[in-house]
This record gives structure tokens, C-alpha cells and sequence, in this order.
């Protein structure tokens, strides 16, 4: 009796297997590489002094600077976020205008335009990517004061 | 009196024999397909990312896998997702999908892969097409490179 038992429940099992063989399966790998972070720095962009109306265009060697460093050799994609103007809009600032280079010198840097697009990019191979920003601003009857405005740029691994 | 009795009895006999040999039917069937193949094209890759940091990647850019069978047959799709790429700060989920019945993700429909199983049916000629996407968030994850399997099973309905 035990024994008849036994086989009943062997050709279960094998009714089991025999069913689950039905499904096909394929596979792939979902893959990632870690690398240091990056870091984003940055000196500001400086009109100086301007008449009430008046325009002023800044270089961007003589702009503002951003430094960024990340793990060496990595393409990267670099957006602006641009302010229109700097907190009144009788002191409007556009055309802007930059360079790149992975060393720190404006010597031999590459020009880029600065955007909200996406730009991609290399560091270094040690990490290292530098960005220089200048702009024109316009002001059109403005009150006496102090403006500013932040400028942003986003970097991003690709 | 006892010839009546006894043809009685006969006749109860004779009804329980009519009933002891009433049977019905049904068939044991089942339609025998070309066996299903599946085969992933390509991996879904994050590529680079910080060691703090989200990266999506849509299905269309995404891991791939082709499914092959018997023409205009309904399918079982499930898929076995991993939760992270073997390191429990490099997380994976979000996923998204797009099935199709053409190699191009263009004219491809969503789906959420899930492990549920979800119909699917192949094309004319057998074919299935599925992309695959999710999203990675790295939260302080060590540097270093990652991966986990990402696995479909079909099944014929």
C-alpha cells in the first residue's frame, strides 16, 4: 500500500514538471556604472557699473566661470537655466555666449552658447571641466540700484 | 400473489442495471504549437551615473527581447524584475515597457512589466517585440560597475 502511494506521488510531480516546461524564458541584464560625483562651482558673472539706459557686453574670458569636476574621461550634458533679466525688466541680459576647455585657462577653449538644451560634453582625464559665461545686458530707463540674478548650470552623467 | 412480487423485484433490477450503465463523454484534447522562443537583444543599460543620483532610461532606449511562436497566438507574459542591480544603494524600478508586433519601437504600445502575467498576442508571422525601461536611484552607492538579470517567461494561453 505504502508503496502504491509512493508512485502516485511521483507521477504527480512529474505532471508538474511536465506542465511548468510549457513557459519559455529569455533574459537580459539591467547593467550601471557608479563613477565620483560631480561637483559644480562657480564665480559670478560681473556687468560692473551701467548707465540707466545703456548695454554692456562681457566677454565670456572675462565672464563667469564654472568649474566642474566628476570621474575622468566621463562625456556629461551641461544645461543653463538663463535668467531674461536681473530682477527688473528695465535690465534685461541676453546673448549669451561661452567657452569650454578641460584645463583652466580660456586659451584653446572651445566655444559653446549657452542654453536650457542640453550640451554633452568630456571631463578631463583627471575630471576636471571648465565653463565661461558672458552676456549682454540692456537697460532701458532703470531704477539706480543693484541687480542680480542666478545663473544655473545643471551637469548631468550621460 | 408471489409471481406479481417477483416481477416487481425483476423490474427494479432491471432499473438499477439500465442506470449502472449509463455513461457520458468528453474529450481530452489539446492543439500542439511551434515552441516559443524568447531572446533578450539587448541589455538595459544605465550607463554612467553618480554615486547619488536618479537616471531614466524609456523602454525605447531600453533593454529589448524578441519572442518567436506559433503565428496569431495569445501569449502569458511575466517578468521576473530585480530591485536593484546587487547592491542595495543602486536601486532599479519604475519600469516601463512597450510591446510590439514589429522590430521598431515606433509603432510599439505601453505596458507595465510587472510579474503578474499579462496577454499578449503574436503577429502574423509569430512575433512578439518587448522594451524595456526603468528608472536607477543611487543613493551614496560605492563606486563600481552593477548589473542584475531582468527576466521574461511566455507561456501559450
Amino acid at each position: 500500500m505504502r508503496r502504491t502511494l509512493s508512485l502516485v506521488v511521483a507521477l504527480a510531480a512529474v505532471g508538474v514538471g511536465s506542465a511548468s516546461a510549457q513557459g519559455t524564458s529569455g533574459s537580459i541584464n539591467a547593467t550601471a556604472q557608479v563613477v565620483a560625483a560631480l561637483t559644480v562651482n562657480g564665480t559670478d558673472l560681473v556687468f560692473g557699473n551701467i548707465a540707466p539706459t545703456s548695454f554692456k557686453t562681457v566677454a565670456p574670458a572675462s565672464g563667469g566661470t564654472f568649474t566642474v569636476t566628476g570621474a575622468a574621461s566621463q562625456p556629461v550634458s551641461v544645461s543653463f537655466a538663463l535668467p531674461a533679466n536681473l530682477g527688473n525688466a528695465a535690465v534685461a541680459i541676453g546673448s549669451w555666449t561661452g567657452l569650454s576647455n578641460t584645463s583652466n585657462t580660456t586659451a584653446g577653449a572651445a566655444a559653446l552658447t549657452p542654453s536650457a538644451s542640453a550640451q554633452t560634453l568630456s571631463l578631463s582625464g583627471t575630471g576636471s571641466l571648465y565653463l565661461w559665461v558672458g552676456a549682454t545686458v540692456t537697460t532701458t530707463a532703470a531704477s539706480v540700484g543693484s541687480y542680480s540674478a542666478p545663473v544655473t548650470l545643471t551637469v548631468v552623467y550621460n | 400473489m408471489l409471481v406479481p412480487g417477483l416481477a416487481m423485484l425483476a423490474g427494479l433490477l432491471v432499473a438499477a442495471s439500465a442506470h449502472a450503465q449509463t455513461s457520458g463523454s468528453l474529450a481530452a484534447r489539446t492543439t500542439v504549437l511551434s515552441a516559443l522562443g524568447v531572446t533578450g537583444t539587448a541589455d538595459l543599460a544605465f550607463g554612467i551615473v553618480a554615486t547619488t543620483s536618479s537616471k531614466v532610461v524609456p523602454a525605447k532606449n531600453g533593454g529589448r527581447f524578441s519572442v518567436t511562436g506559433a503565428a496569431n497566438q495569445p501569449v502569458s507574459v511575466s517578468f521576473a524584475l530585480p530591485a536593484n542591480l546587487g547592491h542595495p544603494a543602486v536601486v532599479v524600478g519604475s519600469w516601463t515597457g512597450l510591446r510590439g508586433t514589429a522590430p521598431g519601437a515606433g509603432s510599439a504600445n505601453p505596458f507595465v512589466p510587472s510579474a503578474a502575467a499579462q496577454t499578449m498576442t503574436l503577429s502574423g508571422t509569430g512575433r512578439l517585440f518587448l522594451w524595456i525601461g526603468g528608472t536607477i536611484v543611487t543613493t551614496a552607492a560605492p563606486i563600481g560597475s552593477y548589473t542584475s538579470p531582468v527576466v521574461v517567461t511566455v507561456v501559450y494561453n
